[in-house]
Parts: C-alpha cells; structure tokens; sequence
C-alpha cells in the first residue's frame, strides 16, 4: 500500500514537473521573444533616433563654430575692404597710412598690413613689432596670390608658422575696380583661439581648427597649435579632411581617439571657404549618455517584464496543473474503489466539467455495484434454498425411494416361503405395482435431470389426442377407484401439434397429482376448444393450494405441506416437470386454486386440421 | 578598502569640524619668485591671481603660493629658491632678472618664467617650442619693442638724434636689447647711450650724467628695475625736462610721454595657465613659450602738451589709450 502510494506521489510529482514546467517555459518563452523582440526593436529605433539626434546636434556645433570662425574672417576681410574702398588716386599718402594704422589697430590679430598700389607694387607697410616701411615698390604683381585676388577678390594663403610657433596666414584682399589699390595682411591665427576655446561642445568636448594638410590651425589647448602639432594622422582627423564637399546629407560621428588618448566621437564641418576645416570632439561616454541611459532603461524594464512573464508564467502553470492534480488524485482515489470521493474543481471551465464527469461516472459504477451485490445476494439466497430443497429432497427421495424397494424385498421374502397360488398372483401384482411406482419415481428424476441438463429437445408432431386421453385414463382408472375417486376423462376429436410424450408426461404429472391429493370426488381431464386452441383442464376437488404457495408449486423439489390422506407423497417434481415441459412445447400453462374448492391446472395445446397431410411424391 | 574608510573618517572629521568641503583637498605649494620689490609687482601679481582665478585655482583654498622677494639683492635668490622646494612647493613662478639664477640651481621642480627677455637668446629654450630643463614660461619681447619705440618717438619727435637708454645690465638678454637699440638707433639715424642702472644710488648716478648727455628722450629697457623705479626715473626725467618712453604702461600714467609694449596683466594672467597646467601633470617641455598678443600704445597728451608737442594722425591713429 504504502509503495503504491509513493507511487503514485512520485507520478504526480512527474507530472506536475513535465506539464508545469513545460506550460510555464511556454509563456515565459513566448513573453521573453516577444519582449524581447519588441524591446530590441524599439531601442534600436530609439538608440537610431538619438543617435541621429546626437550626430545631428555635434554636426550643428560644428557648423556653428565654422559659421564663427567664418564670420572673423568675413569682418577681418570687410575692414580690409574698407580700408583699399576709395579709388588709389583718391587718397593721399597720409590718409591711407592713418587709415591702415587704424585698421591695425582695430584688428589685433593682424600683425602687419601693406597697401600695394593698382599695379601691384607695395607701397606701404605698417606693422605692430616691425618697422613701417613707406614706398618700398616691392612688385607683387606676378604672384599667385596677387593675380588670384584681382580675379576673385580674395587671396587666402597657406599657414605658416612664425618663429616656428604662431599660426600665421597671409590674406590678400584685392580691388573689384583698377584703380583700387589691394592690401595684404598677416593674420595671426593664434588670436582665433579666444572664438574656438569659447565653442562650447557638450561638458568635455571641444571644437578645433585645422587647414586643408591637417596642421592645427586652432585648439582650446593653444600649446598643440603652438607646437605645431601634425593631428593628420588621427583618423577621424583624416576622415574629416577627406570628406566630400558635397558629401552632405545626415551627420555622421566618427570614433576615434583625441591627443589625450580619450575615446571620442568626432563631428566635422565641409571645409570652410578658406579650406580649414572645424572638428568637433566629444568624449564617447559624453555624447552617448542618452543612449546609454536609453539602454539601461530598457534593461530595466526588459527585466521587469521578464519578471512578470515568470511570475505569470508560473502563476498560469500552476492554476492550470492544480485542476489536473485534482482530477488524477480524484481519479486515483475513484480508481482504487473510493466510489464515495467527489472531484471538486471551482468554476465552469473544461477541467470542472470533467471533474463532473468524473463524479457522474463514479455515481453510476456506486448505483451499480449496489444492484450487483444485491444481485449476487439473491442469487446466493436463491442458491442456498436450492440447495437446502436438493438435500431435504436427497434426505425424501432416498426415504421415498426405500418404500418400494422396502416392499419388493418383502414381497421376494414372501415369494421364497412358497406361498398359495392366490397368494402369488397377488405378490406379483403387487410386484409390479412396487416396480411400477420406482418406475414412475425414476422417471421423474431422470427427467428433472435431463431438464436441468438442458437435453430435453421436443420432436412437435400432428397427432390425435384421443388415443393420449385413452392412455391415460387407462393408467390412472384403478388409482383413482383405489381411493375411491371418480375419474372422469372427456373424449376429444382433436389433433394437436405438440410432442406426444412431453404431452403425455404432463398431463400424467397433472392427474397423478389430482389423484394423490385429492381424497374424496372427484378428478376430472376435460378439454374445450377456443380460437384454434385446445384447453385441456385437469380438475380436483382436493384441498386447494393456498395463494401464499401458489407461486412456489412450480420450483423443484416442492411439495405441498398438506399431503392427501393416503400420504402418499411424491418426489416434489411432478409440477417442476410440468412447467417445464410446457415452456418447453411453448404450451401456455394455467393453474386456479382456492383453498377448500379444489385446484384446476390447464394447458394450452394448438389445435391442427384433423388429418395430417399425406406426404406427397 | 581601509584607505578608503580611513579617508571617509578623515573626510567626514574634517567636513564637521572645519565645515567647508575644500579642507578636504590636500593643499598645493607653489612658490613665487622674484629679486624685485613687493610693491613693484602688486598689480601684475594680481593680474595672476584673476589669472589662477579663470583656471579655477582658488589661492588659500587649493592652493599656497609662497611668495619670496629678493629687495633687489639677487644673491639672494638661489637661498630662496631652495627654501622653497624645502616647503615642498610643486612649481616656481619666477619673474625677470631671477631666472637665470634659479635655473642655475637646476632644481627638481617645474619652473614657469615671466622674463621680458627673449627666452632663447637668454638661453632658456632653443626655440619657443623647446625649452631647456624643466621650464616654460611667457616673455614679453622687450627687445622687439626697441626698435619699434625709436621709431615711434623719431615720429613724435621728428628732431630726435640723441637717446639715451636705462637698462639693468644684469637683466638676461640685455646686451641683446643694447644691440637692438643700437642697430634701429642707426636705421633711424639717432645716436644711443647706455647707462646702466643697477640700483637706486646707481640710479642718482646716472642723473648728472644725464644733465650731462641732455638726450633728445630717455628709453628704457624692459626690466623689472625700471618698473621698480618707475617713480624715481620719472622723477629725475621731469627735473631734467627730457622725455621718457618705455614699454611698461605705468610709466605713460607716471607721464611718460608714450609707452608701447604687451599688455602685461595679460602676459601674467597667462602665466596661470601654465601653473594650472603643471599642476595638472602636464611636463613644461611640453608647453611652448608663449608670446604676447596684446600690445598697447598709450599717449600721454598731458607731457605732450608740457613739451610743446602735438602727437601726429598717424600716431593718434595707432594709440590704443591717450591720457589728458
């Protein structure tokens, strides 16, 4: 018992492991892809989103700062404008030395200015450490510079680096008219530095400046520039200067590594009119801040999701397994004969109408062992008084039996005393009576038995019944007038369909019957005819069966309580024999009975044309 | 995991009982140098505290700075630089006629120069982009003004042939700038002199030898003494009726006649980049010396209007500042 149940524990536990576990790897599952799918998806278009944002945001700084660094060289250009604007003639030596000194002075990065006059010859200079000098006619006509800033009005030359430290670059403005004269100054780039250290990139970043070569024009760390620091080797430098003009469109960040050695990412302008270009760098752990906070956000809330898929996941699995625990210990405990346990599953889903099943089913099989075991204690009963009937009759027929016997061995006993000739005759009568009744007895017996025995197959046969009422009453005319009985047997015409022998034993049985119980009257075979049918009716005017018997005469080995007065009793089945052999012939058997008014029994016999059909060949 | 309790505890301990966070930082030493007077460097000196201020190095807070002044006795400067670096200062702002001293002792600290000299003739660097040992530094480029001044004061003073120059002669570079003067003296055809001025007695000296000379206009070489003395030479100047040019802008407010030179607070203000930077780890090789880019001319039409003299377009043109 106590294996079975560990048993049956250990499936559970199988089963609860296998399905439950399976159910909620299922939702977790299917909530983790989907979450993770969907979340994935979003923060890639959310860090795509930003990260355009952040590219877009440095490319703007960039550009704002080239925009600035733009616009000091447009104002430094327009006062060198102004200064060569009046027609060379126009101007006294004198005014145009005090208006060159002006604009010095109103240029601090310029560091020396010289005026050329409309042919190209200098024709004054003016410096802040150097001397002035006044109508040297240095030709300048046959430079590149000066022949390009005729033509397009501006010359800006390449950096160079004065005393091998300051960033310098010369620009040459031109007249748009001949007779403008054209001025050409030294700009020390040194001073752009207050514009590029006051860009302000992100918290840490910062902007710089560097020419078409890669040399650093400008840089918030002024020591780079005045060193002369080559940044063309830095990639992202380089992938700056190598940007197409027009390759416009969306911003792009480069990653690279700063001088310091600092991850960052790079934002860089188209090169400016003059050629520079402006570089933004912004620390890579700076700029991508949103998306690194983007990405912890969605790192959270993926595992709080994946959270509460598991949560549900082993939530739904065990509301889902409870029910089909309860069904298999119901089960278990229903299959194991527990037909008193109920299943009981709340609600209204599909495991509670099995569960109802269940129930229902256990019901009906409690209904049905009920009746089955009242069943088997019926037949039981039945069997134990069967079986009493078959030991009292034992116990009666071998005393029954003895009788005859008794008196044969009397009469054989008389036989050998050689006894009169009268006397003999009537032991042999007698004789033949005793033989006669063990006989009969017999007969009874053997066909009880091959009743029960099932071997008994009637052979239906036409025949006249006449000859059968003649037999009878020839057998049953000196019993009846032993007792003093009137024997009255009508004559019939009839033929019947019917086995002949079965017939006759039946209604021997029925008037050996009448005979034996009844002491005074009369026993009388009548037979009337009615819709095809031949009632034959054995009557007495015995002393009747009592209705509490009445059901009862029928069993084998009954026998009524109140034998006639010759005592005489039969083997108990005379009427078994009876009811047998009618059910046998399909023969409706019929019995009335009172108590003090004697009994009639009758059967029902088919009645057929009177002569049998000739076989014909 | 200790270290970290234990700075905790100490941090904590001192938050509660000095009540300000900046306790908590250990405070930095760095020394000032210089063989000039206190008084003559108070206003540059607080062109380098704003400059220190910009770099956001509160002195008293982050940082100490240890000043020493030689009163004009450079003897006795190598003994202060070493009592420095006994304090344990982690850098040497020197100034003028110190340096070459204090490089001279080649101590185991940064040194950040302010020298009116031109740092590679004086032998601190090879380039601006080299220095040599473990200085850097800003310089003025005195002596690129010398020649620019004579020919300013040569248009202000078309008559000038005679001028004679106050130097220091132990001021590094100053034979350079002589020769400087000397050789734009000759383009501009006026005749220069040279009296040194080492001290005050020398500096009375040189008065009757002026009274002697009767110079068209007295220059001055860019030094810390001239600054020092700012008032006495302009004294000894006014007395004798001759005009002074200089490059320090204290001398056109003293009534000089003009000054043009750097814009100074700004030379010193940038010399707290470079302390900001040393202190950041940064190595003085790797920092250039830098120039400045700031130059100012101011007239003083008051002394003009003294000597009977008008100053010309051209010049009012050029002049960043003109006092009345």
């Amino acid at each position: 018992m106590r294996l079975s149940v560990a048993r049956l524990l250990e499936d559970f536990r199988q089963l609860k492991h296998r399905l439950s576990a399976k159910v909620a790897v299922a939702i977790i599952g299917v909530a983790a892809v989907v979450l993770i799918v969907a979340g994935s998806l979003s923060l890639w278009l959310l860090v795509g989103a930003q990260m355009k944002t952040i590219a877009a945001l440095h490319q703007l700084q960039a550009e704002t700062a080239a925009l600035r660094i733009q616009h000091f060289v447009d104002d430094l250009e327009s006062h060198l404008r102004w200064l060569i604007a009046p027609s060379w003639t126009s101007t006294t030596e004198e005014d145009r030395r005090v208006d060159a000194l002006r604009t010095l002075r109103a240029l601090p990065p310029v560091s020396t200015l010289r005026l050329l006059d409309p042919q190209g010859r200098e024709q004054l200079r003016v410096s802040r450490l150097g001397p002035d000098i006044a109508g040297s006619g240095t030709d300048l006509s046959r430079t590149d510079a000066y022949v390009t800033a005729r033509q397009q009005g501006r010359h800006i030359g390449p950096i160079y680096f004065q005393e091998g430290s300051e960033p310098y670059v010369t620009i040459h403005v031109g007249g748009v008219s001949p007779r403008q004269g054209s001025v050409v100054a030294d700009v020390n780039l040194k001073l752009i530095w207050d514009i590029v250290t006051a860009l302000r990139i992100g918290e840490a970043g910062r902007a710089f400046l560097v020419d078409a070569q890669g040399h650093l024009i400008s840089h918030p760390d002024i020591s780079l520039v005045l060193r002369q620091t080559d940044v063309s080797s830095l990639p992202y430098v380089r992938a700056a200067l190598e940007k197409l003009p027009t390759g416009s469109g969306d911003a792009v960040l480069v990653a690279g590594r700063d001088l310091a050695d600092r991850d960052i990412l790079s934002a860089s302008t188209t090169p400016l009119a003059l050629g520079w270009t402006v570089i933004t760098e912004l620390p890579r752990a700076e700029a991508l801040a949103p998306v690194y906070t983007s990405v912890r956000l969605w790192l959270i809330v993926l595992a709080c999701g994946l959270a509460a898929a598991v949560l549900c996941g082993i939530l739904i699995a065990r509301n889902m397994i409870r029910p089909i625990e309860t069904l298999t210990t119901g089960a278990i405990r229903i299959g194991s004969g527990d037909l008193d346990h109920r299943i009981a599953i709340s609600g209204s889903n599909e495991f509670a109408q099995l569960g109802e099943r269940f129930n229902e089913m256990a019901q009906h099989l409690q209904a049905e062992r009920a009746t089955l075991e009242e069943k088997v204690n019926m037949r039981t009963l039945e069997l134990a008084r069967a079986n009493q009937a078959k030991s009292r009759f034992l116990a009666s027929a071998s005393h029954d039996l003895r009788q005859p016997l008794h008196a044969l061995s009397l009469f054989v006993d008389e036989l050998r005393s050689q006894p009169t000739e009268a006397r003999r005759l009537r032991l042999n009568d007698n004789l033949a009576e005793a033989v006669d009744r063990l006989n009969g007895m017999f007969d009874a017996i053997l066909d009880t038995s091959k009743i029960e025995a099932g071997a008994i197959r009637p052979s239906l046969s036409h025949f006249r019944l006449a000859p059968l009422l003649d037999n009878l009453r020839g057998m049953f005319v000196s019993a009846a007038e032993a007792k003093g009985l009137r024997l009255e047997i009508d004559g019939s015409v009839a033929w019947v369909e019917s086995d002949r022998l079965l017939l006759q034993r039946i209604l021997q049985n029925l008037v050996s019957n009448a005979i034996r119980y009844t002491d005074a009257g009369l026993v009388c075979v009548a037979c009337t005819e009615a819709d095809g049918q031949l009632t034959i009716a054995v009557c007495d005017t015995g002393p009747g069966i009592p209705a509490a018997l009445q059901s009862d005469i029928f069993g084998e080995f009954f026998r009524a309580p109140t034998p006639g007065q010759s005592g005489e009793r039969g083997l108990g089945l005379g009427l078994f024999i009876v009811e047998s052999f009618a059910r046998l012939l399909d023969h409706p058997l019929g019995m009335r009975s009172q108590p003090g008014h004697g009994s009639r029994f009758e059967i029902r016999v088919p009645i057929v044309p009177e002569m049998p059909p000739l076989p014909r060949n | 995991m200790r270290s970290r309790r234990e700075f905790l505890a100490v941090a904590v301990g001192a938050a509660a009982s000095q009540g300000f966070a900046a306790t908590m930082v250990r405070m930095r030493r760095i020394g000032w140098l210089t063989a000039q007077r206190a008084g003559s460097l108070t206003t540059y000196l607080e062109a380098l505290r704003q400059g220190l201020a910009e770099q956001k190095i509160a002195e008293g807070q982050s940082v100490e700075i240890l000043y020493r002044y030689g009163d004009d006795e450079l003897g006795r400067v190598p003994e202060m630089a070493r009592d420095l670096v006994a304090k344990g200062v982690e850098l040497l702002i020197v100034q003028g006629a110190a340096i070459p001293a204090v490089l001279k002792l080649d101590l185991p600290v940064p040194i950040v120069f302010v020298t009116s000299a031109d740092p590679i003739a004086a032998g601190f660097a090879k380039s601006l982009t080299e220095p040599i040992g473990n200085c850097t530094g800003v310089t003025f480029m005195g002596f690129e003004f010398l020649g620019k001044r004579l020919e300013l004061l040569r248009e202000i003073l078309p008559r000038a042939r005679h001028v004679t120059v106050l130097g220091n002669p132990m001021h590094p570079g100053s034979d350079i700038e002589r020769a400087s003067s000397e050789a734009a003296g000759r383009r501009f055809g006026i005749s220069v002199d040279f009296i040194a001025t080492l001290t005050s007695d020398t500096l009375e000296a040189a008065r009757p030898a002026l009274a002697r000379i009767r110079p068209d206009a007295i220059s001055l070489l860019p030094d810390g003494f001239a600054i020092a003395h700012h008032q006495a030479i302009m004294a000894i100047a006014a007395d004798l009726k001759i005009p002074v040019m200089s490059g320090w802008p204290v001398f056109a407010h003293a009534g000089a006649l003009c000054t043009y030179g750097p814009r100074l607070t700004q030379v010193y203000r940038r010399v707290a980049y470079y302390v900001a930077r040393i202190l950041n780890g940064a190595k003085p090789a790797d920092l250039p010396i830098e120039r400045p880019s700031q130059f100012e001319l101011i007239l003083n039409q008051r002394t003009a209007r003294a000597f009977n003299l008008t100053f010309p377009r051209a010049i009012l043109a050029r002049a960043d500042e003109v006092i009345e």
